[in-house]
């Protein structure tokens, strides 16, 4: 498949960063996904997927 | 900066309900990211305003750790129930849950999670604690007795030995010693595949859901615990190997739940513990094995939908979920098919594996996941609620489905299976759906005047309702007759020993079990009147009415909820029972306007 099939994901990628630069960083660097996680936070909480066997 | 990526060729393999060790790590990363954000988030909404909780101190040493051992840092970060606790403590702070805890408590669980990662690092280092129940915690690790007298106690090492208060951290942590209570590990290996979690029957966040979490289990459980991931562990990797790759690579943390019901293994997966499956102990290999392939699923896709988004989350609309009693989201639904896609895949293998009897059990478990999964895909794929890329996910599951449409199931589990989802489907219509009274009052008026049906469809709600989980003892009872044939006809035959073992069980359903679809019919109707606020028997009538006369367009079976209704509004107007077959006759004309 073509690499233009590969997915861009609007989640910042902070694998390689510092603590201490993280704490420095606001909201323009983080972007969307820190708005996301904020909306996320003030929800109701998804209850968690369930699954009930009958074995 | 820079974003997180997916390459097409693990987005494909994961809508396929599969997904390599690599596709998981990816996944993974996502999830490192996501707790970053959450702890960002979390200190510069708290930092300054709850100084008790010393998030400043334990900042410090989480920094001086990744100076010195950064995987030591995203290990920790990695840990399940860290998850857990970012999400809650960022809930915490904006005010969107309470606790039971002082919220400094709450939120100064970030230095037992920052000692953890300096243990691991082989760090020199002091910090404080939150003590909760008299006990301080280290996540992933273990849990030291040190008084309910203190508020905070001191974690401190000099690199190589460790104590928490007084009491030392032994070299082997998963291993028991004065004051300590390490934290049990599974260990398993076929061939050369390995894997290890823990089981973790002590971290103060691992129950958020409140699922009942087994308190500290007993060397005798723990033993059998070790036992059946041994074996399950032979299964995944000998039969499905694929799962159990992708197993290896996400999974960290078993969560034991007290069981619910000695039949039921109940199990579950919070989308904040990516690597951490909640689940009674199974009663059997192929449970736990169908068990973690099913959860994991859920794992995935969670992690998938923090990466990129496969539906909109405006969508309000709700959905019949053939594997559930109340009504979906669409991400719900979504959830539900993709987990029992691979549940369809392991009984297509795994009936090829079993002998003759277990096999029909395997047939059925196939043919009755297969149908329902196709259904909910072509409902999802339908949907206006989903994303460009949700719909190339959708896509990939409906290829990975269709070639199994070709294999072949023997009548009798075909038959069963169809059997079970009109079970569930009339359960659910009869639950979740509430006619509009005003229509109800004008059918049960023309009903006792003997006039025509006056209305052609009757406007009806989809209520919204919290999870309750319906067991279904007719179902049971019916899926025993084709698992174990024997202990069906014992308990057929011995109403004390059925009660015993199935009280919610009612002479309807052991008539209906036996295929003595008539009984089941008086029986059911004498449970109707019996209890005016009954839904099982209405269900049980119209499954009765179906298999005695083939009649699949009654009212019973199409709007059930209706009659239903209908049937007790004439009670109280004329205050007498009414034929409920004649009324489903009458009624049978209906159009239904919503659910399955």
């Amino acid at each position: 498949m073509a690499a233009s099939d590969d997915l861009s994901s609007p989640l910042v990628d902070l694998t390689d960063v510092h603590l201490a630069d993280l704490r420095a960083m606001d909201e323009t660097a983080l972007g969307s996904a820190l708005r996301r996680i904020l909306e996320e936070a003030d929800r109701p909480q998804e209850v968690v997927a369930g699954f009930q066997s009958a074995l | 900066m820079r974003t997180h990526h997916l390459s097409a060729r693990h987005f494909a393999e994961l809508a396929g309900g599969r997904g390599d060790a690599n596709a998981v790590a990816t996944l993974s990363r996502g999830q490192h990211s996501i707790r970053l954000l959450r702890l960002h988030a979390m200190l510069n909404e708290a930092g300054a305003t709850h100084p008790h909780a010393r998030l400043e101190a334990s900042f410090s040493l989480l920094s001086a750790v990744q100076e010195h051992a950064p995987a030591a840092l995203n290990d920790t970060l990695a840990e399940p129930h860290v998850g857990a606790w970012l999400a809650h403590s960022l809930r915490r702070t904006r005010g969107s849950v309470g606790g039971g805890e002082p919220i400094w408590k709450d939120l100064g669980h970030l230095a037992s999670i920052a000692a953890t990662a300096a243990i691991r690092a082989g760090l020199e280092f002091e910090v404080a604690v939150p003590v909760r129940a008299g006990t301080a915690v280290l996540p992933g690790y273990g849990r030291a007795t040190v008084g309910a007298e203190f508020d905070w106690v001191p974690v401190s090492g000099d690199g190589k030995t460790f104590t928490v208060a007084d009491v030392t951290v032994p070299e082997e942590p998963d291993q028991d010693a004065p004051g300590w209570e390490g934290l049990h590990v599974l260990r398993a290996r076929c061939g050369e595949l390995s894997i290890q979690v823990g089981l973790d029957d002590l971290d103060p966040f691992r129950d958020l859901h409140q699922l009942s979490a087994a308190k500290r289990i007993d060397p005798p459980t723990l033993r059998l615990w070790q036992q059946r991931f041994t074996e399950c562990w032979d299964v995944l990797v000998t039969h499905h190997r694929g799962y159990a790759e992708a197993i290896s690579a996400g999974l960290i943390t078993l969560v034991p739940l007290a069981a619910q019901r000695s039949t039921r293994g109940v199990s579950a997966t919070s989308m904040d513990t990516f690597g951490a499956i909640s689940l009674s102990l199974p009663g059997d290999t192929l449970a736990m094995t169908v068990t973690l392939i099913h959860e994991f699923q859920h794992a995935k896709l969670g992690a998938l939908m923090d990466l990129i988004a496969l539906h909109e989350q405006t969508d309000t609309t709700r959905y019949y979920a053939p594997w559930r009693d109340d009504p979906r989201p669409l991400g719900g639904l979504l959830h539900g098919a993709y987990a029992f896609l691979a549940v369809v895949d392991f009984w297509r293998i795994q009936r090829n594996l079993l002998d003759a009897q277990q096999a029909r059990f395997a047939h059925f478990e196939f043919a009755r996941w297969r149908e329902r999964v196709s259904r909910v895909v072509d409902v999802v794929a339908t949907s206006d609620g989903l994303t460009a890329t949700g719909q190339r996910f959708v896509g990939g599951m409906r290829a990975a489905l269709t070639p199994w449409w070709d294999e072949w199931v023997p009548g009798e589990s075909a038959e069963l299976a169809r059997n079970a989802a009109e079970n569930h489907r009339i359960g659910w219509r009869l639950r979740n759906l509430r006619p509009q009274p005003e229509s109800v009052r004008r059918l049960a008026d023309a009903w006792l005047t003997n006039e025509p049906l006056p209305v052609d469809d009757v406007p009806t709600e989809i209520l919204a309702r919290d999870r309750n989980l319906v067991p279904n003892a007719r179902l049971d009872l019916l899926c025993l007759r084709i698992t174990d044939p024997d202990r069906f006809q014992r308990l057929c035959g011995d109403p004390r020993l059925l009660a015993d073992e199935m009280p919610e069980i009612t002479p309807g359903d052991v008539a209906y079990a036996q295929a003595h679809y008539a009984d089941a019919t008086v029986a059911y109707r004498k449970e109707i009147t019996a209890n005016l606020g009954s839904i099982e028997p209405w269900a049980g009538l119209a499954l009765s009415r179906q298999d005695t006369h083939g009649e699949p367009r009654s009212g019973l079976v199409t709007c059930p909820e209706v009659v239903r209704a209908v049937h007790r509004q004439a009670y109280e107007v004329a205050g007498s029972w009414h034929d409920p077959e004649k009324l489903a006759e009458w009624l049978a004309g209906l159009r239904p306007t919503v659910g399955p």
